[in-house]
């Protein structure tokens, strides 16, 4: 059995694009729990973390002819995960909250401890807006400028929805005795 | 609606909030995730592997033609080749098989036995089927018909109307056989069928003559 330990991620994707089905499991497996638990994150449930999971892998090995390197093959794949499963909640429905026409001004006081099990179950509570934005910013890293490309928003609307999602989650967290 | 004041939120003790969540967990998809996505994907190799000009073909069974050939002799309209007469048509037979007979004789197959025999027969062409006339003496039946119909008293008599019953349906069984003749052609077998009915309207239309003489 051929084996693609020691591969460069670039020798990586080249044998994928080769139809290499032990490339395309190898690269799976590199980035699996991270997408899953993006998926996770951002749908609110296994169920659908699933779906999205295998919809995006598909899309990821149909599209890696596309792939030009222009980012990191994480960043690209993770790209992907988020669009799929953005597409998944918004379809029919209203996926962001609506905010009042307010100035975004206040303050959040996160305490001097946290525990990780209920900021899990409060993050997961938040809305669904309030939570792909909130997930996206400070916990995968993007800026308000990259959620914005990503979901196809404004970028007041990305900002507007972190600012309602940090008080709700705090609400939350405060009901939790935090 | 645009907001501007995301910078604005002050965050006290930010820290605890990033270390938090830099303990959350991670998640591991299902094993079967994976069988799951590798069977779409073979699922689609193959259908990009498959060529249409590769798909077989497939020769449908002969009670196909058969049953169009019913149809067609049934009613609708027949294909230029049933309409042929059959003289016509059994001369384009012979033509096709003395061609055929030329072109394996002049050009015998390199390996018969690869390519499996061709097997064909000529059959002679009785002249009786070629040249009758069915209709021939039909016109001295019409005549004869005619005078019947003056002579009121002889012809009202049932002997007579049964003869001319007689004469009716072995005429229509007549036209039935010559119309079997145009479609598929003059056979042995309808040829005497035909020879029997013609003499046994000869020999009721003498009865019928008898009488009114």
């Amino acid at each position: 059995m051929t084996t693609h330990i020691g591969m460069t991620e670039t020798e990586l994707v080249q044998s994928c694009l080769k139809n290499d089905r032990i490339a395309q499991k190898e690269l799976y497996e590199k980035y699996k729990k991270a997408m899953y638990t993006l998926s996770y994150r951002v749908t609110g449930d296994f169920e659908s973390a699933n779906d999205v999971l295998q919809e995006a892998f598909l899309k990821v090995f149909r599209g890696l002819p596309a792939f030009r390197g222009e980012s990191t093959l994480g960043a690209w794949i993770k790209t992907i995960v988020v669009r799929t499963a953005y597409s998944k909640l918004r379809k029919d429905k209203q996926f962001f909250e609506p905010v009042e026409n307010i100035p975004l001004a206040g303050h959040v006081d996160w305490g001097h401890h946290l525990d990780a099990e209920y900021l899990e179950k409060a993050i997961l509570s938040l809305p669904e807006g309030y939570r792909t934005v909130f997930t996206l910013i400070e916990i995968e890293g993007y800026s308000h400028k990259e959620v914005a490309k990503l979901l196809t928003i404004s970028e007041g609307t990305s900002k507007s929805q972190l600012f309602y999602s940090k008080k709700k989650l705090r609400e939350i967290l405060k009901g939790e005795g935090y | 609606m645009s907001f501007n004041c995301s910078d604005d939120m002050k965050e006290i003790n930010k820290k605890t909030l990033i270390e938090a969540l830099s303990t959350l967990p991670e998640y591991e998809p299902p094993v079967a995730l994976w069988e799951s996505l590798e069977s779409q994907m073979e699922s689609e190799e193959w259908m990009q592997g498959v060529e249409l000009s590769d798909l077989p073909e497939y020769n449908p069974p002969d009670t196909i033609w058969a049953g169009i050939e019913r149809g067609l002799a049934k009613g609708g309209r027949p294909v230029t080749l049933l309409r042929l007469h059959w003289k016509a048509a059994a001369s384009v037979a012979a033509s096709v098989a003395l061609f055929l007979a030329a072109a394996l004789w002049l050009n015998p197959p390199e390996h018969p036995a690869a390519e499996g025999t061709l097997s064909y027969s000529t059959e002679a062409v009785d002249p009786l089927l070629m040249n009758n006339d069915w209709d021939e003496d039909e016109s001295a039946f019409q005549d004869f018909l005619a005078i019947c119909e003056t002579k009121k008293t002889i012809c009202s008599q049932p002997v007579f109307q049964q003869l001319r019953t007689d004469l009716e349906e072995l005429t229509d069984a007549k036209q039935a056989i010559k119309a079997a003749m145009g479609g598929f052609g003059a056979t042995p077998a309808l040829v005497l069928q035909i020879k029997d009915i013609e003499l046994e309207r000869t020999g009721i239309v003498k009865k019928m003559m008898v009488m009114l003489i």
